[in-house]
């Protein structure tokens, strides 16, 4: 049949997916730490239809080859982890990174997952956990009925005991580093886990050796860019549109093939 | 009957010259894609003492529109894109050199630079092997640096230099990865140092969808034009069968 029907396909297909990627970056435009995604094209294989060189019969020869492309396709969608706008929340249980790094939380099958999203919470046996209830790594216990939480830009957890005037160090929050953040697999409830793209996860204190450190009192906001997104939106439509026509024409063509001869 | 045959060939290509014009249609949102030219040229095919009315259609070696594409910021510090007429050197699958204007780089998992078609990135000593960093930088010459893992932050140690040529532009034809290779004869690739990156951008598609939407458009008359004839053809047929019948 008609190639330029199954090239229009794979375009459709792909420009199908750019809207779906674009839309899920619009739907998470106040997701606390979102990193926006953006699908990466790529040309499928050339055909090749005839070599260069190649007789044709009665001495004519072909005086060059040709090469049909055959479509394109997404190869994958990759996030960007351009830094988010650190927004005040004055709740002590808040912590944004402001530079490299994640937080690290244990997940309920005990392997360990990977988050910037720092909108903690105190479980009733007063570790530190993440909206989800996932424990924070290494875990920091909070003593009952201690106040004035405190979280320095290294890290530093500190407590005021009840009756007591001086703060308690009651542990430190680390961080981690990837070498290819591009590679971490994001797995829903704003966590990421490590894969042989990303590197292993390396473990750095806030603040040192080009981690990020921490603020309390912040969230990170998502990295989307509504204009930007919507200007996708647009592009992604009307290519999806282009497309759409090439498989008007190639129909055409055949209709009236068929209805010719 | 001859005359068929000639039509029959010009429908078939200009079906070929058809899926050209989708691909790019296709491909509008391809990183750094070239769109491709299809032409079509004759091809006689004469015999002696015969009236030379055999011309027959070939689509010639598409050649690809070498203008860039916009510029379109990512904020990535790996997405390089090329100021000026270069390009990047990377290794092909067949492990051969070729080239690309495509800069979206990234680091593979095995550790080398590579750019979003996941083609190896070239530098002036092969691959570019980067070691396990807490930060890699491309500056605008191309030179590639890192600050190794662990190491107290600003000091950069330098790696390699990405590989950025100027390539005699109707010696490239597109392989059947999409990138450019040398053909046979042609001069070779020269390093530029007027060449330059720009960092945190990627070059988007040069394809013009209104061009291309006129070329399917203009295409698809031609077409029915061919298909036309090879209609007449039928009648002419059909016109000389009554005569023998009459007979």
């Amino acid at each position: 049949m008609h190639p330029a029907l199954w090239i229009s396909k794979t375009g459709l297909d792909a420009q199908q997916m750019n809207v779906q990627v674009t839309s899920n970056n619009l739907a998470n435009v106040e997701t606390v730490a979102f990193k926006k995604g953006r699908a990466i094209f790529d040309d499928l294989l050339y055909q090749k239809v005839r070599q260069a060189g190649a007789e044709n019969g009665n001495n004519a020869e072909l005086p060059s080859g040709l090469m049909l492309g055959t479509g394109v396709r997404v190869a994958g969608t990759e996030k960007n982890f351009q830094q988010g706008n650190p927004n005040r929340t004055d709740n002590p249980n808040h912590i944004a990174i402001n530079g490299r790094g994640f937080f690290q939380v244990l997940r309920s099958d005990g392997t360990t997952a990977y988050t910037r999203d720092g909108e903690f919470s105190i479980s009733s046996t007063g570790a530190l956990t993440t909206n989800e209830g996932l424990l924070l790594q290494p875990s920091i216990t909070i003593p009952p009925s201690s106040t004035n939480l405190s979280i320095g830009h290294d890290g530093t957890v500190s407590i005021n005991l009840a009756g007591s005037v001086a703060p308690t160090q009651v542990g430190s929050i680390q961080l981690v580093d990837f070498i290819n953040y591009s590679g971490l697999e994001p797995i829903g409830d704003n966590l990421y886990i490590e894969t042989a793209a990303s590197g292993a996860a390396q473990s750095v204190k806030p603040a040192q050796n080009g981690a990020g450190e921490l603020l309390q009192g912040y969230l990170e906001s998502s990295n989307v860019n509504v204009v930007e997104e919507l200007i996708n939106l647009i592009q992604g439509q009307r290519a999806y549109e282009i497309n759409a026509r090439s498989v008007e024409t190639a129909d055409k063509m055949l209709q009236f093939i068929t209805q010719m001869l | 009957m001859s005359s068929l045959f000639v039509s029959m060939t010009g429908a078939s290509e200009l079906v070929k010259k058809q899926a050209a014009h989708t691909n790019n249609l296709a491909n509008v949102s391809t990183t750094a894609f070239k769109f491709d030219m299809p032409e079509t040229h004759s091809m006689p095919v004469y015999q002696e003492d015969t009236l030379p009315t055999r011309v027959y259609t070939g689509t010639k070696r598409m050649g690809a529109d070498f203008s860039s594409g916009t510029f379109i910021s990512t904020g990535n510090e790996l997405d390089v894109a090329i100021v000026g007429d270069g390009f990047l050197a990377v290794q092909g699958s067949d492990g051969q050199e070729a080239y690309t204007r495509r800069g979206d780089l990234k680091v593979s998992s095995q550790g080398f630079l590579i750019n979003g078609s996941e083609h190896l990135v070239l530098g002036n000593g092969g691959p570019i092997a980067v070691p396990p960093a807490d930060m890699i930088s491309i500056g605008q010459d191309g030179v590639v640096s890192f600050v190794p893992q662990g190491a107290s932050s600003g000091t950069y140690i330098v790696l390699d230099k990405i590989k950025l040529v100027k390539a005699p532009l109707e010696g490239l034809q597109k392989n059947t990865e999409g990138l450019f290779q040398l053909v046979a004869g042609s001069a070779g690739v020269e390093e530029d140092p007027a060449l330059h990156l720009e960092t945190g951008v990627v070059e988007g598609s040069n394809v013009n969808p209104i061009t291309e939407l006129l070329g399917l458009i203009n295409t698809a008359r031609q077409y029915e034009l061919n298909v036309q004839m090879m209609k007449k053809h039928e009648e002419n047929d059909e016109a000389s069968a009554r005569i023998m019948q009459m007979k």
